[in-house]
């Protein structure tokens, strides 16, 4: 049996804070190195048992206007550029550099574009391009003020009408944008002067901020978009990051060389290089043989192996991607708020975590994404098969019931492991579940089919959010549950719907937490999905490595990188 | 002959209008589409029907098919559903990597199969015969992705010798090469033994060696020659095995190239690119079987086509 301290030391991963200790003596100089993002997520997260806590307490509600002239240091680094490559690896191959339209492309957009504000750790936003903003006492319009004198990478100068054809860009129905739908509130970006954008939007939002740290809101040159065509744009992205555009050669690489023209923090590495690498494997081999700086992606299983090694460092640092399965609940069995609690209780999560995930994910107690501004901490269901069995024979499902289980293999490393654990703690409470393996695509055709015809469908899909209503609304809001596609669980409380609609209108951050904490419990209460563990950041770099930040977000902040 | 190759050349329409049919027809019947895929697990039902809308993928199947028809016929296959981009243009700036990998697997699997079948069918039963058998099971059964990842191990990790990953340098061909060769190599080997052996109890060549031919010319002049019809055709197939095998040794060695693009289009439902890729591929194994008929006629004489 396993203890608690035991459970808990797997579940914080300890391995990566002994590295912190072992690494972390030089680097205090650096405010926001790779190494200190591990330390301070690990400790962050603290829960104190029976009371619900903010998790994160301390971070500032959107609203709040910073106006840090330059977070990420002044721009003239110290320190000579050195004529060597930075090269991260992970596996998938970008299918766009627009922010708005491309997937997994956020490392190279990260080095080549800015956006109006930036994520910072405690996921609360911080000035990039827009030095300041506030809201308007109707709440309907958002004036941001730009930085000036920052050129993008065809020299031509960044102003308002750029953010507007960024938007703009992102509602084109030719464009084909993957979050236009978080967008369509804007009405109108109105440009007063060359540093001022106005956003108006309906309905209002306390988020809008948020809204603007997206990855689709990176700044796109307007003079080159309109020459180039999205598609082209697409190739050869022209942004104002710290790296210039060089070449991308498809599924080989992309690369960027150093933008000496900066407005923030230069890296001191002449070039940024890009490679998916899309076998876990290889990826490893890839590390092993040290021909990348950063990678990512690395199999729980290797990483034991690779912690020997001490010529690497492995790192794990807070990540909101979270891992659950969701239950199409708009009929029987899985209408029955029992038999969602018993398909909880049946499972031994602690043990998927330390046996499967090699510790490297955290166990799940908040509906909303652990690490996010507005999310509150509850006692997670405990594993308990008899009273799993009573509740389901409550229920009426004495003798069990059958359910397919929908995921894309390959997707995650331990994936298809944790299927089959779930799988086997379901049957010995009498749900026999079959294992349906797909690509993506058929994955997310199942995940967006109809909860009321396909009641005993339960899929696996990974999610991340930036923001708490960003997660709430589009995971337990009954309307997005059953018109739009993103969540078909069917999952239906009017009561939370009623507390949804309060805290998106609430601007004043002390009322809104309130409201977070009322309806989180609420949904906590009904266990609409099963709710299985958030991720880590896992990866690999060459000590010699330092001066960027990985986000929760997936994010990476190119600030002055180093090779040593 | 000329009359034979024009003939064979139009035969490719029939074949191509089927395989155009099979892929459009399987890519439509699994669940999923480019839209969906495109949208990913974020977005909402509103985004994935704006985007079916300009990808053209809410028309009628047999529209949708029909407009592909039409278009290919003039060498248009419409544009990438993942990137925007023409699908040929995709296409053609990922096939010189599989090019190279191909003809390099190919070739070492010639020089390597013919050499070591040959010393295995004279030297019948000998210690270098049975080495070979069992080298030649080993390279048939051990899987792409194994054999790559060992020889990874070995030469990048261990040895520090060739880089892991990539392409565009003889470096990092000769793995991959070896790793897709070695299938093909193994079976060149052995269909080179079993025709040397037969030929070499034919009456021509004990009537060659009655004579006083020395051994060598025996060989190379009376037996090998007739035993390579057999081998060329095997040759030939395997050019559409190496095609395949691009596949797993591209995902393995992180190579860019035809096969591993084939397969995130596949993925990503995108039948415009999936048509191209598929029916190009075709066209290029189809035109590889003509010439290994054609060479046919140049090894034996007795061989006209008219």
């Amino acid at each position: 049996m396993l203890t608690r301290r035991s459970v808990l030391r797997a579940s914080l991963a300890l391995p990566a804070v002994g590295l912190l200790a072992a690494c972390g003596g030089g680097s205090d100089k650096t405010p926001m190195t790779a190494a200190e993002s591990t330390g301070s997520g690990a400790s962050g997260t603290s829960a104190v048992e029976g009371t619900p806590t903010p998790i994160q307490s301390s971070g500032s509600a959107p609203t709040a206007v910073s106006s840090m002239a330059t977070p990420e240091g002044s721009p003239t680094a110290s320190g000579e550029v050195a004529d060597v490559d930075f090269t991260i690896v992970d596996g998938p191959e970008p299918n766009s550099l627009d922010p708005c339209v491309g997937t997994a492309y956020q490392y190279a957009v990260n080095a080549i574009f800015n956006r109006l504000v930036i994520w910072n750790e405690k996921m609360s936003v911080e000035p990039s391009l827009a030095t300041s903003w506030s809201v308007s006492d109707d709440h309907k319009s958002w004036t941001f003020k730009l930085r000036e004198n920052v050129k993008f990478h065809d020299g031509s100068p960044f102003t308002s009408a750029d953010v507007k054809a960024t938007i703009d860009h992102i509602l084109d129905p030719n464009t084909k944008s993957n979050r236009r739908a978080n967008f369509t509130l804007i009405k109108e970006v109105q440009t007063p002067d060359d540093h001022t954008a106005i956003f108006i939007t309906d309905p209002v939002t306390p988020d809008f901020p948020f809204l603007m740290a997206d990855g689709s809101a990176n700044i796109i040159c307007a003079s080159a978009l309109q020459k180039m065509g999205g598609a082209d744009y697409g190739r050869k992205p022209v942004g104002t990051g710290p790296f210039k555009f060089e070449e991308w050669v498809p599924n080989d690489h992309i690369s960027a060389t150093i933008n000496e023209d900066y407005w923030g923090t230069r890296p001191l590495v002449r070039r940024f290089v890009y490679k998916p690498v899309p076998d876990p494997a290889t990826r490893v081999i890839v590390l092993k043989s040290k021909q990348a700086d950063l990678v990512f992606g690395l199999p729980p299983a290797d990483v034991p192996d690779l912690q020997k090694d001490s010529s690497l460092k492995i790192i794990d640092s807070p990540s909101l991607t979270i891992t659950e399965m969701q239950l199409k609940q708009a009929k029987p069995p899985f209408s029955d708020k029992r038999v969602r609690q018993a398909v909880n209780m049946a499972v031994d999560k602690e043990a998927i975590i330390k046996n499967v995930m090699g510790g490297f994910a955290r166990m799940l107690k908040t509906p909303d994404c652990p690490g996010l501004w507005g999310a509150f901490e509850f006692d997670p269901l405990p594993y308990d098969p008899a009273k799993a069995k009573q509740l389901l024979s409550d229920a009426g499902f004495a003798g069990g019931f059958e359910v397919t289980i929908s995921y894309t293999s390959g997707r995650w490393p331990g994936d298809d492991q944790v299927v089959q654990a779930v799988q086997s703690y379901w049957s010995q409470v009498g749900i026999k579940a079959t294992i349906k393996k797909g690509d993506q695509a058929t994955f997310i055709a199942d995940l967006t089919k109809d909860p009321a015809t396909n009641p005993n469908l339960v899929v696996m899909p990974q999610r991340t959010s930036y923001y708490t209503d960003y997660q709430l609304y589009r995971l337990y809001q009954s309307g997005a549950a059953n018109a739009e596609a993103a969540q078909r669980s069917g999952y239906n409380n009017p009561e939370v719907d009623k507390l949804l609609a309060q805290e998106r209108e609430e601007f004043d951050s002390e009322k809104r937490l309130p409201i977070f904490e009322q309806v989180q419990k609420l949904i906590w209460d009904d266990q609409p999905f099963l709710y299985l563990f958030s991720m880590v950041n896992l990866y690999g770099m060459m000590p010699k490595v330092s001066g960027f930040t990985i986000l929760p977000s997936g994010d990476w902040v190119p600030g002055a990188i180093t090779k040593g | 002959m000329t009359v034979y190759i024009i003939k064979r050349l139009l035969a490719l329409i029939p074949v191509l209008i089927g395989v155009s049919l099979i892929i459009f027809g399987i890519m439509k019947l699994i669940p999923g589409d480019a839209a969906e895929v495109l949208v990913g697990t974020n977005g909402s039902a509103a985004d994935v029907e704006r985007i079916r809308e300009t990808l053209g993928l809410n028309k009628p199947i047999y529209e949708q098919y029909w407009l592909f028809v039409s278009r290919a016929a003039v060498g248009n296959f419409g544009r990438s559903t993942q990137t925007g981009r023409p699908a040929l243009t995709e296409f053609s700036s990922r096939v010189k990597p599989t090019a190279e990998l191909a003809a390099a697997a190919l070739i070492l699997a010639i020089i390597f199969g013919m050499l070591t079948g040959i010393v295995s069918a004279i030297l019948q039963y000998s210690v270098w015969d049975y080495l070979v058998t069992v080298v030649s099971l080993i390279g048939v059964s051990a899987p792409i992705f194994w054999t790559g990842l060992m020889m990874m191990l070995l030469f990048s990790v261990w040895l520090g010798w060739l880089p892991a990953t990539g392409s565009g340098s003889l470096s990092r061909l000769i793995m991959p090469a070896l790793a897709l060769g070695s299938a093909s190599t193994a079976i060149i080997a052995r269909q080179m033994r079993s025709g040397l052996l037969e030929v070499l109890r034919q009456d021509y060549v004990r009537t060659a060696r009655a004579k006083g031919l020395r051994e060598w010319t025996v060989i190379a002049r009376h037996a090998v020659r007739n035993a390579l019809i057999p081998t060329v055709t095997v040759v030939g197939l395997q050019f559409g095995y190496l095609l395949g095998g691009s596949v797993l040794t591209e995902t393995v060695f992180a190579r860019p190239g035809v096969g591993s693009f084939l397969v995130s289009s596949i993925q990503a439902r995108d039948i415009p690119v999936v048509q191209a890729t598929i029916m190009l591929l075709a066209v290029a194994f189809l035109v590889v079987n003509l010439l290994v008929d054609l060479l046919y006629a140049v090894l034996d004489p007795r061989i006209r086509y008219s």
